[in-house]
């Protein structure tokens, strides 16, 4: 008996301990079974196109692209700091809008590194691992392009991290930005190279029409327009075109498009792919009967007054916003609201559907204007066709440089500057474009400042402020990263 | 009446559960009563009479005093003079003479016929045995910081877990009643914050059995958020049943608190917050003996909010609109006709006196509400088994309307000999609870009830003229703090959960020789929740109405096991040098497994399940962790003078990086009874005097189960409108992840003076906590904001007495009292980097320097009173007039701005106390809890932030020109948040949350026993049970210790109004037969 006993509670306790201790999760992915086969890789690249919707989607970048400049303001009653310091271009360096953009940019660029640092060990056909390095090189393009024109100098990532002591040995500091667009460059020209002979990608992806697009854009932003011009009609060459219909752009069902280029995909439905521009661009009133179910805007993003005076008559394009909203009770108050990317169908607070243009041909076509205009002005010639493409398309009568009408008239080369970013702020409200145009052409102090004073509105945008401040929750976590000149 | 406010159906329901279910208890036990072997043998026996005197211990004699035979109902009670006689007596009779506050004596009568009995007072304890974790010791052996409180001590009719019992009966350990929803989270905390990132819960120990770590109830935080997708609501994980409530208080036998690390590191890599140990009732040898205990109470809100009646709320609106439209450069005189929408005025509320209408929204949705307990045991056992068995209902209506809880549980405790050398033995416990949660927390947008009944305008009315839930759009378009009538969602709303629990645990003992014994055993413990919810479509999601209905159905199970095998050596050599050793070897593996799915598309909503929608989301969630462990501790004292205990465990854990799987937690304690030298026999007023000494470091495990490992989540897209799923990183690994561990140091007294009529614990104790798991802040352009990183610092001090006092004793009446009181301060040494600022909410941050959730926010200095104090004056924003909030410049700039921020303050109270008497006076018994906590602030986040809204608490007077400029702390009335600094984080509805309660009040009446027995009873008590009887204190909101983020301690201190406590009224029968 006692013998027995004695073997039975042995046998309970002669358990391996270290393999009785060692598990693994079974519901999750963890690191070290993934980035094997192709799939793994076509996965993980979903993941870095995910991190688009959340720059674009209406939560960041959106406020700080729009609502800083004279397109956008704030109508509803219990505005965050985060948003009035957009609105009144007043950016602490505790915003929490600066602090996303930065976290959510370089996240990507993290998930970037993880398929450029690895692929090329993992076993499948070239064909496929061309395609997925070449997207990857945009993408890491695409968010750094963005980080480098808002925060100026940057770290510069380029390895892939697995523990908290490799980051902890890497150089964090800042890398001047003309490091920061060589890499952008190089990073496209690969890309270019990578992709220019696959072919039947959907336009939600990294496409050569997109990487070359995107890369006049970063050229024209650099000013090196020669390059810009010659990026930019090679895309030109390619399959886009203009729509005619310029509001089927940007409502419910705007799924690779003829124009479109690059774009940004989101679904409704609640299952959590959709975006929030229905209520952000729509003003906060509560008996407004536009949506179903009753749902009312955010009010966060609507346009000023100032912009929605900056159409010209007739302008078709006036399609993009609301002049007045409908109320519950059938009349209507005066309130600008919009039309474009807003989803009328979905009654769910950030389930809109409609896709977001990230690059489309009409923004081709004004850029090569643009860079044609820089390199030299050339009285109706082709910098001036493209122009009137775009005007005609929204019902408009030709700029021309002798033009009889004065409004028509554009004469010389900065006449011509002035005609591109009247033509872009209306062309693109609510693309996210408005900032980074004032700022590539210098014109951002004038520009908002006298939209403040004619507001009647007691605030400035500093020099200081074409830069946003790095976010001081980075600087306590790496103080070498330094700040920005003002902040 | 409306159906609203009746639950005919379910009351009925409850009382014939609870019919039923006795009935079945009683004939169980009836039957076990009959069937007992010991009833045959009294019969023959010789009879005799017996009397006799009892005395106190001073000499004087004693009333009242139950002596009663040993197995019958016989017994008489002490006269006034103290004595007794018992007729019919068999002379193997055993008489148990008992007392309350008295220590029980049992004598055998043998041939006597006359006993004296003097009795001893209970209180000083020296002699009781106290659980120590793998084994008991000695009261007077003991040297580290251990407290017990005895079940029947803390026993409150009313309410479901012992948790909320032992609220200011043990020093050192913070209870927090955060919600009073039945089946609610309570926390428990042994001196102070372990931990930022882990749990701060203690380890809680059921009969030996480790079943982890309470907590897990009801974060309330997000509530409402989830319940408009039919994603969400699979995914939810929000966990809503205190899992203590499992446990049925009327088993418990008592309850030993591990406090200094000296006797947690027993429990290793577990011990680090502190060790409840839960004994349950055993059988005892003699006649069964069956108890019963029923109760029914009414349960009451403790304390309303004071609210803005329906005029005040009138000018309160029409000023906040009128300055939002003086902001927007109108003119105020301007009629609603060229005003936005959110400055428009009510005509009426330009004349609040014309307003009839004046609704008490929190008495919408409170009730009076019943609470019943039904309990029966019984012991029985002979000398070679004994048996506990018992059962008992619980059920509680809330008194918010369609929340309720109840539970059915059941116990088994045998323990028996099959030979003098093997004693096996089985607990066995089930427990089968369900309730109802309504949304009562949350903000008012996402239909937390609470939030909107203190918005909703008191101008609108309750019911229509039909007597339906009124509801009107344009008070919601004219933004008078209402999105919903609040009646529609409690109805609309649906949380059902149920839960069964199963413990079993099975021991062999084996005698090897004498004092040596090896003793192993297994144990399963099981859990299974199902979890149903649905919501209609009469649930707004925000300004949405008519939001398409969604339900889902949870199911998870936990399946713990547990082997445990020791070697105990015990023997005492020479009468003096007494040695206890143990080793022992222990595994224990848990499997988590959740099962969810969501629907939505309900064609119609009369069947509240998934079947009846389609199915369109579902999630198989599956975790597990293993630990072993290697024990051991050594015991010895010398003479009963000197002692020394040391224990050393090594833990094995799954949940750590691989270069440290494993840890050694040492300890060691001294003990020093001075009262035993030679030298002290003539202080013959001091009965004990011990001093104990400890050092030893104790583990924090409470991290989840997988964090040493890189995980990937989904992160999803769209391609040809069709969601594909992509997979990012989520977290780093990390080798060299590890426990918590922490060196606790403790200094500690007891003495017990006049012949035990005053006893005091002391103790005092220093807690380090190193290698902290911290969430450290990683550069964020590394792609990883953070990483769990074992590198922060706490400390905790502190000071605890407990004090238990005879005050008054005399012939007819006597007045006990226990006072407890605990005072500790925490104190973050180190975190990641210095001067790092961890972020805990949006109001506190743990940061070196300062106790850990520290309020960092603006520090608010009053109100601009008029123009020229203004003038120059650092602002918030440029367009500030009088009334507007002052801040302090703390970085002096000039401008106020988030920068300006510093730490004003934390939740920790800088003492706590309590304060327990019992009087008795003849038969009746009359039981006073208080307790209080002193010092802490609360950070009140719903219904006072001027913004001319919703409707308010009343903390204080608004400015509102400069002739009536209020208190010169509340700004004006301004529907526009931001530019005045009220949207800004700030310290103005930071709160002191000091507070004293009655806690408990119970009167019982014990019926003389010559009554009882004519009645067939051995005893009989009659009792008036009243909980939180009154609450003294400032603090505006519901309860000082409201607080919606459950157990996730750290985050104590913001109030964003939780279920509140309710005052019940209890009268219960306690029978004995």
């Amino acid at each position: 008996m006692k013998q027995k006993l004695i073997y039975i509670i042995l046998m309970f306790s002669l358990f391996s301990c270290d393999d009785f201790i060692t598990l693994q999760p079974e519901d999750t992915i963890n690191e070290g079974m993934f980035f094997k086969t192709s799939d793994d890789y076509e996965t993980a690249l979903i993941g870095i196109y995910s991190g688009l919707q959340s720059i674009h989607g209406g939560s960041n970048l959106m406020y700080i692209s729009e609502l800083m400049s004279d397109n956008h303001t704030i109508w509803w009653t219990s505005p965050t700091t985060n948003e009035m310091e957009c609105n009144e271009a007043n950016i602490t360096t505790t915003n929490g809008f600066v602090n996303s953009v930065w976290t959510v940019c370089y996240a990507g660029i993290s998930r970037c590194n993880n398929i450029l640092t690895r692929i090329d060990q993992a076993n499948f056909s070239d064909a496929l691992k061309s395609q997925y390095k070449g997207e990857a090189l945009f993408l890491r393009a695409y968010f750094y392009f963005y980080l480098v024109r808002l925060f100026g100098d940057i770290p510069l990532i380029e390895v892939a991290f697995r523990s908290p002591a490799e980051i902890a040995d890497f150089d964090m500091t800042r890398k001047p930005v003309q490091v920061i667009y060589q890499r952008i460059i190089n990073d496209l020209k690969d890309a270019d190279n990578l992709l220019k002979n696959v072919s039947g990608l959907s336009k939600s992806k990294a496409s050569a029409g997109a990487v070359k697009a995107l890369l006049g854009k970063v050229y024209l932003t650099q000013k090196e327009y020669a390059a810009a011009s010659e990026v930019l009609s090679s895309v030109m060459g390619m399959n886009y075109a203009l729509l005619t219909d310029y509001s089927k752009l940007f409502s419910v069902g705007n799924n690779q498009l003829a124009e479109s280029i690059f774009e940004v995909n989101f679904l409704s439905g609640n299952i959590g792919e959709g975006n929030s521009y229905s209520t952000i661009f729509n003003p906060g009133i509560f008996n407004m009967d536009i949506f179903p179910g009753g749902m009312i805007g955010h009010g966060t993003i609507v346009p000023t007054r100032d912009f929605a005076n900056a159409y010209e008559k007739n302008d078709l394009r006036r399609w993009a916003i609301l002049d007045s909203i409908k109320l519950t009770d059938g009349t209507y108050q005066h309130d600008l609201g919009a039309r474009k990317f807003v989803d009328f169908t979905t009654g769910i607070s950030g389930d809109g559907g409609v896709n977001f243009t990230a690059l489309r041909y009409a923004d081709v076509l004004l850029m090569k204007a643009e860079a044609l205009n820089e390199i030299g002005f050339e009285a109706d010639g082709e910098a001036f066709d493209l122009l009137n493409q775009v005007r005609s398309r929204a019902g408009l009568p030709d700029k021309t440089a002798n033009n009889p009408v004065d409004s028509l008239k554009v004469a010389n080369q900065i006449d011509f500057r002035l005609a591109i970013e009247i033509e872009r702020r209306v062309e693109f409200v609510f693309e996210q474009q408005r900032w980074f145009d004032l700022i590539r052409t210098g014109r951002a102090l004038t520009v908002v400042n006298n939209y403040f004073k004619n507001a009647g509105l007691n605030f400035t945008l500093e020099e200081y402020e074409l830069l946003l401040p790095i976010p001081q929750a980075e600087r306590d976590v790496t103080p070498e990263l330094g700040q920005n000149t003002g902040y | 009446m409306n159906s609203y406010q009746t639950n005919l159906p379910l009351k009925r329901n409850a009382l014939f559960q609870g019919f039923i279910f006795m009935s079945l208890l009683t004939i169980f036990f009836s039957t076990a009563a009959i069937t007992d072997p010991t009833n045959q043998l009294a019969a023959a026996e010789q009879l005799r009479t017996v009397s006799g005197q009892v005395l106190n211990a001073d000499g004087t004699s004693l009333p009242g005093v139950s002596v009663s035979i040993r197995g019958t109902t016989q017994g008489a009670i002490t006269n006034a003079e103290g004595n007794y006689t018992l007729y019919n007596i068999p002379d193997n009779a055993i008489l148990v003479f008992s007392f309350v506050g008295m220590k029980t004596q049992e004598i055998a009568i043998g041939s006597r016929t006359v006993i004296n009995v003097t009795m001893e007072s209970a209180t000083i304890g020296i002699e009781e045995v106290v659980a120590v974790g793998y084994g008991t010791q000695r009261r007077k052996d003991v040297t580290g910081a251990i407290s017990r409180v005895s079940g029947d001590d803390i026993i409150q009719p009313s309410t479901l877990s012992f948790d909320q019992m032992i609220q200011g009966k043990i020093a050192g350990v913070t209870v927090t009643q955060t919600t009073g929803a039945p089946g609610g989270n309570v926390n428990v905390v042994v001196r102070g914050l372990s931990s930022i990132t882990g749990g701060n819960q203690p380890l809680y120990v059921v009969d030996g059995y480790p079943i982890g770590s309470g907590g897990g109830g009801s974060n309330f935080s997000t509530y409402g958020y989830e319940m408009f997708t039919a994603d969400r609501m699979a995914k939810t994980v929000t966990n809503r049943i205190n899992p203590l409530a499992s446990i049925n208080p009327a088993d418990i036998e008592s309850i030993e608190i591990l406090k200094d690390a000296s006797a947690t590191a027993i429990y290793g890599s577990r011990g680090a917050n502190g060790v409840v140990l839960v004994t349950t009732k055993k059988g005892t040898i003699g006649k069964s003996q069956i108890n019963v205990d029923v109760s029914y109470g009414i349960q009451e809100i403790a304390h309303k909010l004071d609210l803005m009646n329906s005029r005040e709320y009138a000018q309160y609106v029409a000023e906040g609109r009128d300055n939002a439209w003086v902001y927007l450069g109108g003119n105020i005189d301007d009629p609603n006709e060229v005003r936005g929408g959110s400055q428009k005025v009510r005509p009426e509320f330009r004349n609040p006196e014309s307003i009839t209408v004046n609704s008490d929204w929190q008495d919408v949705i409170f009730r009076t509400a019943p609470v019943q307990n039904y309990q029966v045991s019984s012991t029985l056992g002979t000398e070679n088994t004994k048996f506990y068995i018992s059962g008992g209902y619980f059920n509680q209506e809330g008194i918010i309307l369609t929340s309720d809880y109840q539970r059915f549980s059941l116990r088994t405790n045998i323990d028996s000999k099959i030979s003098s050398r093997i004693h096996v033995g089985t607990s066995l416990m089930g427990s089968y609870g369900y309730g109802r949660w309504p949304v009562t927390e949350g903000h008012y947008g996402q239909t937390g009830v609470l939030t909107m009944v203190a918005a909703a305008a008191p101008t609108i009315p309750v019911y229509d003229a039909n007597g339906k839930p009124y509801f009107d759009r344009q008070d919601m378009t004219d933004g008078l703090g209402w999105l919903a009538n609040p009646l529609d969602v409690l109805e609309g709303y649906s949380d059902k959960r149920k839960a069964a629990n199963i413990l079993m645990n099975n021991y062999v003992e084996y005698k090897i020789i004498e004092g040596l014994t090896l003793r192993s055993s297994i144990g399963v413990k099981y859990d299974d929740t199902t979890i149903k919810l649905f919501r209609t479509s009469a649930v707004p999601r925000e300004t949405t109405l008519n939001f398409p209905a969604t339900g889902a159905a949870t199911k998870y199970e936990t399946l713990n096991w547990l082997n445990e095998n020791t070697l105990n050596f015990k023997h005492l050599f020479k009468d003096k040098h007494l040695v206890d050793l143990l080793i022992g070897i222990s595994e224990q593996k848990e499997s988590y497994d959740r099962l969810s799915a969501g629907a939505a598309e309900f064609p119609t909503e009369y069947v509240p399940y998934i079947s009846a929608g389609i199915v369109s989301s579902g999630t198989h969630q599956l975790s597990e962790w293993s630990m072993v462990s290697l024990i051991s501790r050594f015991q010895y004292s010398f003479n009963d003078r000197y002692m020394i205990t040391a224990t050393l465990r090594r833990d094995g854990s799954s949940r750590f990086g691989k270069n440290n799987k494993w840890g050694t937690f040492p300890s060691i304690s001294l003990g020093y009874n001075i009262s035993e030298e030679s030298f002290m026999q003539s202080l013959d007023f001091i009965q004990t005097m011990k001093l104990r000494a400890s050092y030893g470091v104790a583990g924090n495990n409470q991290i989840g189960n997988y964090a040493h490992i890189a995980l990937l989540q989904p992160s999803n897209y769209i391609e040809n409108n069709t969601k594909v799923i992509g997979l990012v990183p989520s977290t780093l690994s990390n080798d060299d992840l590890t426990w918590e561990k922490s060196k606790q140091m403790n200094l500690g007294m007891d003495l017990s003076l006049l012949a035990g009529r005053i006893s005091l614990n002391a103790d005092v104790y220093k807690d380090h906590k190193v290698d902290l798991l911290l969430q450290a802040k990683l550069p964020s352009a590394s792609g990883f904001p953070s990483a769990m990183l074992n590198v922060g610092e706490i400390e905790n001090k502190g000071i605890e007495l407990n004090l238990n006092t005879q005050n008054i004793k005399t012939r007819n009446f006597m007045w006990n009292s226990n006072i407890t009181f605990s005072s500790n301060k925490n104190k973050v040494l180190k975190l990641t980097t210095e001067g790092e600022r961890i972020t805990i909410n949006s109001s506190q941050v743990a940061q070196a320097g300062y106790p850990i959730s520290s309020y960092y926010l603006l520090h608010t200095t009053g109100v601009f009173m008029n123009a020229q104090e203004l003038e120059g004056a650092p602002k918030i924003h440029p367009n500030n007039v009088p009334g507007d909030l002052k801040f302090e410049d703390y970085k002096p700039d000039g401008k106020i701005d988030l920068n300006d921020r510093y730490i004003v303050g934390d939740p920790w109270p800088d003492f706590i106390w309590g304060f327990n008497n019992s009087f008795t006076y003849g038969n009746l018994t009359l039981s006073v809890s208080l307790n209080g906590s002193r010092g802490g602030y609360n950070l009140l986040t719903q219904n006072v932030n001027s913004a001319g809204v919703q409707n308010q608490i009343k903390v204080g007077e608004r400015w509102r020109s400069e002739d009536n400029p209020g208190d010169g702390k509340r700004p004006r009335a301004i529907r526009n948040n931001y530019a005045y600094g009220f949207g800004t984080n700030s310290d103005l509805n930071l709160f002191d949350n000091s507070y004293t309660r009655i806690k408990n009040m119970n009167l019982m009446y014990r019926l003389p026993q010559n009554l009882a027995s004519k009645l067939t009873f051995s005893g009989l008590q009659i009792y008036l049970d009243i909980a939180n009887l009154y609450t003294f204190t400032d603090y505006p909101g519901f309860d000082p210790e409201s607080y919606a983020g459950g157990d996730n301690i750290v985050g104590t201190g913001e109030d964003n109004l939780t279920y509140p406590l309710s005052r019940t009224i209890t009268l219960g029968i306690k029978a004995t037969f």
